[in-house]
């Protein structure tokens, strides 16, 4: 089998992995059988195993991290997220319901992914940096709590939107959801942060300028008002959980516009990235 | 800020306005990606005849330029005023909040119980303790590093500039703003010149074995003798610093001899539409000249030259340093070497240090007030009958609901059943 076929397999025994425990966390939550959740999230940390090797083979192939072509980014962003789900899950069976946001988002991002630009492409001089690493890492923890926070906020509005009594029980309540929908929404917002802070920095680095407007930075930057707007209107307005859930399922819809879809639409400086 | 009227203060530090001033940076930012910035007359007139009523729109809001228009740079020094009233306000609070809480203060805990405990034989007696106090010293932090990012970003504006130029192998950058095609400056800002002259003495690229290029350094000679430049790499020159970017391509170096006279012009090529750098442009005598040389890690050591007329081929060869085509109507044109070129851009900021401190304070106050929370713990024993009362209290300054487990063992603890 040569690198690359491995690397695909790979890849659909991760999403293989992922969509089985997805199925039995459906199975566990819809139909009230909490003693499957361990199990759905033993298949899910299975996954991550031939997914995060595709990753390292792809890594080792193109010489440099999961962050140049679509195929890269999504793959290594759909990986974290499934992780940090995972570390999320670890002694917190009750939550398992969160899955079923995370877990089908995930999937969509790794079969876009691999569904796109295989080709091998270097990185150019320009993105050779230090700064890369915290610029691209960081933005990637902050796409894994912002999309752990939108699990928590459409569980609050499925909550709030009647569904069935039972499942309605076998939700975490409303002040908690909220609670931790606030928590993940606090440090995706710190990771978003240094995310824009770094890539500052190293544009000066690079381009003679910390700030240009650029679409992309410009974009970045209103994804994160989008979230200081909310943070700032829960204690201003003491906003309920409800219109909080609501409010961080926009600003996540402004993040994934700024930060997945954006860069195919304008031209932008940061063109190199995510073909 | 404390010579503000009251009423003034009043409104810059209403909820309402903070949110809107917010949401004016954003709506501004929106409007960037929308409209075109700084279009030229001609794209100006097309929209103008396509659809008047956003022309108009565009015109009246500036949306066509729209950092600086007046109403942005409004929201902004509104931001800044908004700003430096809540972090002084921020402060006080937390310096006026840093010490332990009073048993009073415990009334509105959110986990509070009684248990009974066998007696310790001691009297009544209260324990007071807080950990993550240093959380109420995040959002501070972190606005007032909001606040200097504000002033760092005013400072650019003002002072702040940048000049551009493609430099040949071999040529000299003078110490003068003269040696530069382009210069963007702020309003109050001297164009940009280096501090002494330097000379681009040569470039070398180097590539993966794909062919895609690797890495990109310069030779130079400066003032400190000779040094290195690279892509990512700046050189600091005495408050200005000298970028190599990554543009950058073969520069024919052509002699054309028409009528007894010999002028000479570097064609800087450059990849087009094919990945092959090529040139296209004007000769006297309304011909037309076209250059292609073959991409490649090497400087290229030939070039492909085809002379026009009206768009019919007249002449055309492959070049060598040295070679020469002869035109049809007399003439030649030579091509006397092959240089690589680069574009250099130099800049002057005097806000970038500030910038990096405010991201600094910003990001370490944004992990305070995050990562860490305040919980207060109150511990009253006192002698009940037989046994001992205990009073326990938790107060978490955020997330209540997130410390019920906490509150569950400080009960344990404290009941001796831990
Ligand atoms: C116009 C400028 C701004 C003003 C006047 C302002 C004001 C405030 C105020 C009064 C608070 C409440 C603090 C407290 O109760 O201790 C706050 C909190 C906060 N602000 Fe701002 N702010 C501004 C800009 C921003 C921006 C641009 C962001 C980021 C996008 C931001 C993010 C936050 C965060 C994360 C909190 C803490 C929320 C929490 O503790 O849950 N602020 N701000």
């Amino acid at each position: 089998m040569s690198g690359f076929a491995l690397e695909v397999a790979l890849h659909w025994a991760g999403a293989a992995l992922y969509i089985a425990a997805m199925v039995l966390f459906a199975n566990a939550v819809l139909f009230g059988h909490p003693g499957r959740t361990p199990v759905a999230l033993g298949l899910a940390v299975a996954g991550l195993v031939p997914h995060g090797a595709a990753i390292l083979l792809r890594w080792a192939a193109v010489g440099h991290g999961p962050y140049l072509l679509r195929y890269e980014v999504l793959s290594a962003n759909a990986w974290l997220a499934v992780a940090a789900l995972a570390l999320f899950l670890r002694g917190r069976p009750a939550w398992g319901a969160v899955a079923l946001v995370v877990l089908p988002a995930s999937i969509l991002a790794l079969g876009l992914g691999l569904f796109s630009n295989d080709e091998i492409r270097r990185i150019p001089p320009t993105l050779r940096s230090v700064w890369l690493v915290f610029h691209v890492g960081f933005a990637k923890l902050a796409a894994a709590a912002f999309l752990l926070s939108l699990g928590t906020a459409v569980l609050q509005l499925v909550r709030a939107r009647g569904a069935s009594p039972r499942l309605v029980e076998r939700l975490p309540a409303p002040e908690v959801l909220d609670a931790y929908t606030v928590r993940f929404v606090g440090f995706g917002f710190l990771f978003w942060t240094i995310a824009i802070a770094a890539g500052a920095i190293w544009a000066n680095q690079s381009w003679g300028r910390y700030w240009g407007w650029d679409a992309i930075e410009t974009w970045s930057l209103v994804s994160w008002l989008a979230y200081g707007t909310l943070l700032h209107a829960r204690l201003f307005f003491r906003l309920r959980p409800v219109p909080t859930a609501w409010s961080s399922v926009a600003a996540f819809a402004v993040f994934v516009l700024a930060l997945l879809v954006l860069p195919f639409l304008v031209p932008s400086l940061h063109a190199a990235y995510f073909q | 800020m404390s010579m503000l009227p009251t009423r003034l203060r009043r409104a810059l530090r209403s909820p309402w306005t903070i949110t809107a001033e917010l949401a004016g940076v954003a709506l501004a930012g929106l409007a960037s990606t929308l409209v075109e910035q700084h279009p030229g007359a001609a794209a100006r007139a097309r929209l103008a005849a396509a659809r008047p009523a956003a022309a108009w729109l565009v015109q009246a809001l500036g949306l066509d330029r729209v950092f600086t228009s007046g109403w942005f740079l409004l929201v902004v020094a509104a931001a800044a005023c908004s700003l430096a009233l809540v972090v002084a306000e921020q402060w006080r609070r937390a310096v006026r909040e840093w010490p332990l809480l009073e048993e009073a203060g415990f009334r509105a805990a959110p986990y509070r119980t009684e248990l009974v405990r066998p007696a310790s034989g001691e009297g009544r007696r209260v324990r007071i303790t807080a950990r993550g106090r240093a959380a109420a010293l995040g959002s501070p932090l972190f606005h007032t590093g909001l606040l200097v990012l504000l002033a760092a970003g005013a400072a650019r504006m003002l002072f702040g500039a940048a000049a551009a130029r493609e430099a040949l192998e071999g040529d000299v950058i003078g110490a003068d703003p003269g040696a530069f095609e382009t210069q963007d400056r702020g309003l109050l800002a001297a164009p940009v010149a280096l501090p002494a002259p330097v000379k681009l003495v040569e470039l070398a690229p180097s590539h993966y074995p794909s062919g895609e290029l690797l890495a990109l350094s310069a030779r130079i000679a400066g003032p400190a003798g000779p040094a290195l430049l690279a892509v990512n790499a700046p050189l600091e020159l005495d408050g200005v610093r000298l970028y190599l970017t990554q543009a950058f391509g073969p520069a024919a170096i052509l002699e054309l001899r028409l009528r007894g006279t010999a002028t000479a012009r570097a064609a800087l090529l450059a990849p087009a539409d094919s990945a092959d750098p090529e040139w296209f442009g004007p000769l006297p005598g309304g011909l037309d000249l076209r250059l292609r040389a073959a991409a490649g890690p090497r400087r290229p050591d030939a070039v492909d030259v085809r002379v026009l007329s009206g768009g019919a081929l007249i002449a055309a060869a492959r070049l060598g340093p040295g070679g020469a085509l002869a035109l049809p109507e007399g003439g030649s044109l030579a091509l006397r070497e092959v240089r690589w070129w680069v574009r250099l851009v130099a800049s002057r900021d005097p806000s970038a240090w500030p910038a990096y401190a405010g991201f600094a304070l910003a990001v370490a106050g944004l992990a305070l007030a995050i990562a860490a929370v305040r919980v207060d713990v109150l511990v009253v024993a006192e002698p009940a009958g037989a046994g001992e009362r205990v009073v326990v209290a938790l107060r978490p300054r955020r997330l209540a609901p997130l410390f019920a487990g906490e509150f569950d063992r400080l009960v344990r603890r404290e009941s001796g059943r831990s």
